[in-house]
């Protein structure tokens, strides 16, 4: 149990272990391709050393001895005296989700229990360790023999190395010095020493931190990584890097809640610099003078200075899109290994920055993504062969920016989604009228995968099917101001494509007005404005529609869907939401502006349809409508009645 | 008036006093006291923007120095039943963020001393949000746990 004086290193203990747990994990899978990659095993037992010793000082025992049973193996891997198998990798991967179990366990202040079983299995693989290769070692006997070293063989390296420094200079056999050196810098130590490395791993980290500590107060962008690595280099020249340096992120953590402070006073601040420059210009039309000229460039640069301000503190919650990738590796290696196919994952544009909030609430929609693409996507190697494509299937995750949104596309090229296949489970589970199916486009038709309830296989199983719905990835990204698309072709395979505003915290939105009521509706989804008197409106089924093009277009009333008095229609707007098109009625329009977004408080939550409200230069509240949510309300109420 | 000091006014306090400081306002006919400390503004009820598909007891929104807060009837909140119209907003800082209430007017700041504060006797009603209550010259005083009002909104 955490008593209250431990909260806090707690909680340092919690964010610092996740770090670990992911680089671990990360590390591990590397190791799957590249098993005797020493960089990639000491960072791992770093990791792995890290993590023991913090819960041990926090008496965590569960994660301790889960812990130390994992680095034991770590550290023979490291120190060679046992082979990297896939045997090892599974049981070191489940330890990572037994720790990261245990700690959100621990967190909720409940007890964990040592799980005997995984660490009896971790300790077995540690011993049961096939011996050191064995023509290393003959190597040795070899050149002791032939120097007549015979009685050495056999015994500790420390023991041999005394004994040759007995002898003269001269005397001293070369080759036998250069082979126990070649030894001993790849770790071959006894279990005795065992513990001196430890230690050495704990200094080691000490000096670590200390060095970036320094480098910080330097401001040198220098990787946390390059450290140990230089320290290795000289012995370990020979051996190309492969794995690629990790960009060196100098971490300061700073609570959200002061960022999201900053951020409103900074929003309070545009918002007060438009009203100022405003003012100006109805000022500087009436008077001129010199005076005015100086103030109009102090001005100007006030307005250039809030324009940076606001861009340097909405940086602050900018996060590369590796973050979010870095979590998909592992989620398409077990879930290919559980399916039996062969999976690549490809990412491009890690370092495409997005907001925190975003980065961390796409996850599970992106999981859900991933699964689906390996589920239903990829086919099984033979099946690919088949058809004439590489055995393994490839995923690429991409994330790059365009005008002013964040763009992230998941690619297979799998089979394809097949629409008909969607035609009929939408019928079948009764989502969609047939007359309503024959009128929808491909692509309407397609976005059917998204309702809630929705699956194309029977066996929705373990895989995919784990609470979370496709539904729920419309949502998340409707919540962010997003958009998603999907294109699709047979056989070729299927393109997710989700965009996302720059940043959360300004978006470009029209204002419109209802019974002068004002509201903001985000214009990324608007796709054009139609005066009201030239709109074509029909009712069809009980319902109103817009006829646009030869194209039916179901209308809301936005005045009585917001419980206003219904104001003429003076203008509709007709918007992308979800997967089809939506038409609104307003009154007024007073064209575009960028507008920051406050969020409303915890107290009154999310409210579907409203997503937020804002302050106008006047003062006035404005409300910002989240069409998406309206549309989900009008939909359901509909289905009620 | 013995009970009822203008605001601000700190001088009169002895030390080692345990005192307490309330805003006390009508609701209705009844009196009921807020914590001082938990009090950050009183003004008007000006331009309460409506929020449509929240709760009844959901007044609005407004804009308090650029800062987006919520309102609330707390009559509505308390059961009480609307008759006499609000005229000022109270905004409070909760144990989940700044929010306001209606009130209907507001009668003073009191100062109460630890004895003087009687715990609720009441059961029904609102009681549940009542902390303590006290006679003062106005007559019964019920003192709100503003934090536990609150919490029910959050959990709603």
């Amino acid at each position: 149990m955490i008593n209250d004086d431990m909260r806090e290193i707690f909680n340092e203990f919690v964010v610092e272990a996740s770090e670990n747990l992911d680089k671990l994990e990360q590390d591990l899978l590397e190791l799957e391709n590249d098993p005797e990659n020493e960089e990639i095993l000491n960072s791992a037992f770093r990791a792995m050393h890290t993590l023991k010793g913090g819960a041990g000082f926090l008496g965590l025992d569960a994660i301790v001895e889960v812990a130390h049973a994992a680095e034991d193996i770590l550290g023979k891997l490291r120190e060679k005296s046992l082979r990297f198998s896939a045997d090892i990798n599974d049981a070191i991967l489940s330890a990572i989700d037994f720790i990261r179990e245990a700690i959100s366990k621990y967190e909720e202040g409940e007890e964990v229990e040592t799980p005997t079983e995984l660490v009896e299995k971790l300790r077995s693989l540690a011993s049961g360790s096939t011996p050191a290769p064995s023509d290393e070692v003959s190597s040795l006997d070899k050149l002791l023999d032939e120097y007549g070293f015979s009685h050495l063989k056999g015994k500790p390296i420390e023991e041999v190395l005394e004994e040759l420094i007995l002898l003269p200079p001269d005397e001293r056999p070369d080759e036998l010095i250069s082979e126990l050196d070649k030894l001993i810098s790849t770790g071959e130590v006894s279990e005795q020493e065992y513990k001196e490395k430890e230690l050495e791993a704990d200094i080691k980290m000490i000096e670590m931190s200390k060095e970036e500590e320094e480098q910080e107060k330097r401001g040198e962008a220098q990787a946390k990584e390059e450290q140990p690595k230089e320290q290795k280099e000289h012995k370990k020249a020979e051996k190309p890097e492969k794995k690629e340096k990790q960009a060196g992120e100098k971490v300061l953590r700073i609570d959200v809640d002061k960022i999201e402070a900053l951020m409103n006073l900074v929003g309070e601040l545009v918002l007060e610099r438009n009203r100022l420059v405003r003012g100006f210009q109805k000022i500087s039309q009436e008077c001129v003078s010199k005076d005015m000229d100086e103030f109009e460039t102090i001005l100007s640069s006030i307005d250039r200075i809030v324009g940076d301000l606001q861009l340097a503190v909405m940086k602050t919650r900018m996060q590369p899109v590796k973050r979010l990738f870095q979590k998909f590796p592992r989620v398409v290696r077990d879930l290919s290994k559980m399916l039996g196919k062969e999976v690549e994952l490809v990412t491009e544009g890690e370092d495409v920055e997005m907001d925190k909030t975003i980065i961390e609430k796409l996850e599970e929609p992106m999981i859900h993504l991933i699964r689906n693409a390996i589920d239903h996507g990829i086919e099984p190697a033979e099946e690919r062969e088949r058809l004439g494509k590489p055995r393994k299937g490839t995923i690429l995750l991409k994330a790059y920016y365009q005008g002013d949104r964040i763009f992230v596309e998941i690619v297979d090229d799998g089979r394809g989604i097949d629409v008909d296949k969607v035609k009929l489970k939408a019928l079948e589970k009764g989502i969609v009228s047939r007359e309503r199916l024959d009128k929808m486009s491909k692509k309407e038709t397609l976005f059917l995968i998204f309702h809630p309830g929705f699956s194309t296989r029977e066996d929705v199983s373990e895989v995919s099917g784990r609470g979370v719905g496709m539904d729920v990835v419309i949502t998340t990204v409707s919540n962010f101001r997003g958009t998603i698309d999907i294109e699709t072709e047979k056989n070729k395979g299927t393109k997710i494509l989700m965009s996302f505003p720059l940043t959360i915290g300004i978006i470009r939105s029209l204002l419109v007005s209802i019974k002068d009521r004002f509201y903001a509706i985000p214009i990324y989804s608007v796709l054009e404005i139609i005066q009201g008197e030239d709109a074509e409106i029909k009712t069809l089924s009980g319902k109103e529609v817009l006829l646009l093009r030869e194209q039916t277009i179901p209308l809301f009333r936005l005045g009585s869907i917001l419980g206003v008095e219904e104001g003429s229609i003076g203008y509709i707007i007709v918007a992308q939401v979800g997967g089809q098109r939506a038409a609104f009625t307003v009154e007024e329009l007073y064209g575009d502006e960028e507008i920051v977004v406050k969020p409303f408080s915890k107290i009154v939550g999310d409210i579907q349809g409203i997503s937020g409200a804002t302050i106008t230069g006047e003062g006035k509240v404005v409300l910002i409508l989240d069409l998406e949510g309206i549309l989900k309300r009008e939909t359901n109420s509909a289905a009620i009645i | 008036m013995s009970g009822i000091v203008p605001t601000g006014d700190k001088g009169l306090l002895h030390r080692g006093d345990k005192v307490e400081e309330f805003l006390s306002l009508m609701l209705e006919d009844e009196i009921v006291g807020i914590p001082l400390k938990k009090i950050l503004t009183i003004s008007k009820t000006l331009d309460i923007v409506k929020v449509p598909f929240t709760p009844d007891y959901m007044e609005g929104i407004i804009n308090l120095r650029g800062e987006i807060i919520p309102i609330f009837s707390l009559k509505n909140l308390l059961g009480l039943i609307e008759t006499k119209e609000t005229s000022r907003i109270v905004t409070l800082d909760t144990n989940h963020g700044k929010a306001g209430v209606l009130v209907d007017t507001i009668i003073g700041v009191i100062r109460l001393e630890e004895n003087q504060l009687e715990p609720n006797p009441m059961v029904g009603r609102y009681s549940a949000y009542v902390r303590n209550v006290a006679h003062i010259e106005e007559g019964l005083i019920s003192i709100l746990d503003i934090d536990k009002i609150f919490d029910t909104i959050v959990e709603h």
